[in-house]
């Protein structure tokens, strides 16, 4: 009887863990490592893998101009919209924290574009900043200026793909730094204006440093999110002009399926699953550390 | 048990039964009224085969290549797929050899003689031709009357370059059109011009790309001045705009594509439409190309499969539908079929793939040519953007392809 409790007690938690170890192997491990194996051969989709080539698609990765562009577009878009997203979330969740009606409804209204598909925010976007069909060229011209080439030149469109991108993903930041500002107490508040701070120093003398592990999650979240990016991106601009705003998620996919060439493509997938990996370590050991 | 094993059994033989009695086929789609087309057809073959099921999964055009990719990697390729000339190059190993099903040369006498060699590989048969496509210039006709051009009409007025560049001049400032060409982002639309020009992309042996030449040079340079003149709205090749969309509202007054638009144009009411012949540089020539249907070896019903293609591809079947559909039936007897309110445009299709060089659709039948598509793409936007000049862009077309071929 002891023996067969001491059983059910060992192997009951393995069975209840079972069905989600054995969904995550197969959808996520098998996968990952059919990638990984496939980024050492040559082959295509439909004749499969060909030859054993060990190394020879990294070392391809080395001087392939495409991919090295990709991966510092990627690089720039990470920068660029992870310090839009952290800046402009703070900012909402400092004016939206208050719990009134107003603040509510203005919260809903920034989360709104979470909610969305990023198709519908591409769709959206081009549809205001289309260079020859867009709303806001139309009103431009209509108004007697010039029309600006939003997505035909180089910088407009990439400052274009970083704004659209920051409108989609500031509400959620907003939320998680609404409820980081939430844990600060209001008694230092209370005690600093008694003190005679002003809200400035108010601001950069308590929100801020109390609020760094909650910053440091958002930072960690929209880097790993932003390298992932994709589909706004494909609608918007189809990495255009020429390959301006392609980051290496649309060069992975562009290699796999219309050059036809999943292998190679596999070798850039791992190069991006080593970075989000390391900032996944990060953001784990910064969570543990807090 | 005994029970169990039983019905076990009956699941089992059922199973194999209905397997056999069910084609899959993949089917893309253009046009809206393409899949409403399809489905009356499919009911009358069900009709017509008692017992057998056919199950479509319809794809926009831009997913099937994919689709099609990850099914035969996956090894659950379907039984039959509507697949366009690049495919059936690219799908070649993969594809189910319909010559162990019918006789090879009466078969292939059926059809025009220009899409035989997409479908033949030596002795094997890959696929089966359902229509034939050709690239061609839409025009907004009240456009043009209001700018007062004169548009040719026939193969003996055909403009040359430099007259449809002042015809695109003068519909942009004599119109209400606000632009004066719209341009499909392919490099398929693209060689329209490189063949008129003279040029082309693979020699005779197809193992050799033969790009970098003063032809296509010149063509790679008229094409980046119709950019640079602002005759082509930049967002077209730089941004992914739609080209399509800005000629059906009846903002452009011309749209380089191809003869698989006519039913998706039919539904235009704001402005009369009309195809006029492509302008010729050095010889006149337009891209042929096809639809076809083809099996995959390793499907579940490969007999299905070959009953089911011979026959859509059949005269009882294949000129009504191409009918309906309004595209050129790939059918040798279907010479003088007529199309009602498209006869004209499609008299002019059928001109300029009269005149079309053979090499033309060789060069589009070599399985480089669809693994180089995007490829080739990206060097002319980088043309486009000032980025390099034609001469490089060619040069390392030609590097890339012949890496290919080899």
């Amino acid at each position: 009887m002891i023996v067969g409790y001491r059983f059910s007690k060992k192997v009951i938690p393995y069975l209840f863990v079972a069905p989600n170890t054995l969904i995550f192997g197969v959808f996520v491990i098998l996968p990952m490592f059919y990638g990984l194996l496939y980024s050492f051969y040559e082959g295509t989709f439909i004749e499969g893998l060909e030859r054993f080539t060990g190394l020879e698609n990294y070392q391809r990765l080395l001087r392939d101009q495409a991919f090295i562009s990709s991966l510092v577009h990627t690089f720039a878009y990470v920068v660029a919209v992870v310090s839009l997203v952290v800046m402009f979330s703070l900012m909402l969740a400092l004016a939206l924290r208050a719990s009134s009606m107003g603040s509510a409804l203005a919260r809903i209204g920034f989360y709104l574009p979470v909610i969305l598909s990023p198709v519908v925010v591409g769709v959206a976007w081009r549809w205001m900043f289309s260079s020859d069909l867009g709303v806001i060229n139309g009103v431009l011209v209509s108004m007697g200026h010039s029309p600006i080439p939003w997505l035909t030149d180089i910088n407009w469109a990439r400052a274009v793909v970083v704004l659209a991108s920051v409108w989609a993903m500031t509400g959620f930041y907003m939320v998680i730094f609404i409820g980081g500002l939430n844990t600060i107490p209001s008694e230092l508040y209370q005690a600093a204006e008694v003190d005679g701070a002003n809200s400035t120093q108010q601001f950069w003398k308590i929100t801020l440093p109390l609020l760094a592990p909650t910053t440091l999650l958002v930072t960690i979240l929209a880097t790993i999110n932003s390298f992932k990016a994709f589909e706004i991106i494909l609608v918007l601009t189809n990495g255009g002009p020429g390959d301006a705003t392609r980051l290496l998620v649309q060069n992975i996919y562009q290699t796999a399926f219309d050059a036809s060439n999943p292998t190679y493509a596999s070798a850039q997938s791992v190069v991006l699953f080593s970075v989000l990996m390391l900032l996944t370590f990060w953001q784990l050991r910064i969570t543990r550390e807090d | 048990m005994k029970k169990i094993v039983f019905w076990l059994f009956v699941v089992l033989v059922s199973s194999i039964v209905l397997a056999r009695g069910e084609i899959q086929v993949v089917w893309f789609t253009e046009a809206p009224t393409e899949q409403a087309i399809f489905e009356r057809y499919v009911k009358m073959y069900e009709e017509a085969n008692p017992g057998t099921r056919v199950e479509v999964t319809y794809v926009p055009f831009q997913q099937l290549t994919q689709k099609l990719q990850l099914m035969v990697a996956g090894n659950t390729p379907p039984d039959v797929a509507r697949v366009v000339t690049a495919n059936i190059a690219e799908f070649d190993r993969v594809a189910l050899d319909l010559s162990t099903f019918v006789d090879s040369t009466s078969f292939l006498n059926q059809f025009l003689p220009s899409q035989v060699p997409f479908v033949r590989r030596g002795s094997r048969i890959i696929g089966a031709p359902l229509d034939v496509t050709a690239n061609g210039i839409f025009y907004n006709k009240d456009c043009f009357a209001e700018a007062g051009i004169r548009v040719p009409t026939n193969s003996l007025n055909v403009w040359t370059w430099e007259q449809w560049r002042e015809a695109l001049n003068r519909v942009r400032n004599n119109s209400k059109c606000r632009f004066a060409l719209s341009y499909d982002f392919t490099t398929h639309r693209f060689s329209t011009l490189l063949y008129a020009a003279g040029g082309r992309f693979i020699d005779d042996s197809g193992k050799q790309f033969v790009v970098d030449s003063q032809n296509s040079l010149r063509a790679l340079t008229f094409f980046s001045e119709l950019f640079r003149d602002g005759f082509i709205p930049r967002g077209q090749w730089l941004s992914n705009d739609d080209p399509s969309t800005l000629f059906r509202s009846g903002l452009s007054a011309m749209y380089m594509s191809g003869n698989w638009n006519l039913a998706q144009f039919a539904q235009i009411s704001g402005f009369r439409w009309g195809v006029m012949p492509l302008p010729r540089d050095r010889i006149r020539s337009t891209v042929p190309g096809g639809k076809f249907v083809m099996g995959f070896r390793e499907s579940k019903n490969p007999a299905g499969a070959a009953r089911f293609i011979q026959w859509i591809t059949s005269k009882e079947i294949n000129l009504p539908f191409s009918r309906d559909n309004m595209v050129l039936s790939a059918r040798r007897d279907a010479k003088g079929m007529k199309y009602g309110q498209f006869d004209d445009a499609i008299a002019v299709f059928q001109s300029d793939l009269s005149v079309t060089p053979a090499y033309v659709g060789r060069d589009w039948s070599n399985p480089a040519m669809a693994r180089l598509n995007t490829f080739i793409r990206g060097e002319i936007v980088k043309v486009l953007l000032g980025q390099q000049t034609p001469k490089q862009a060619l040069e390392a077309i030609q590097a890339e392809g012949n890496r290919l071929l080899r």
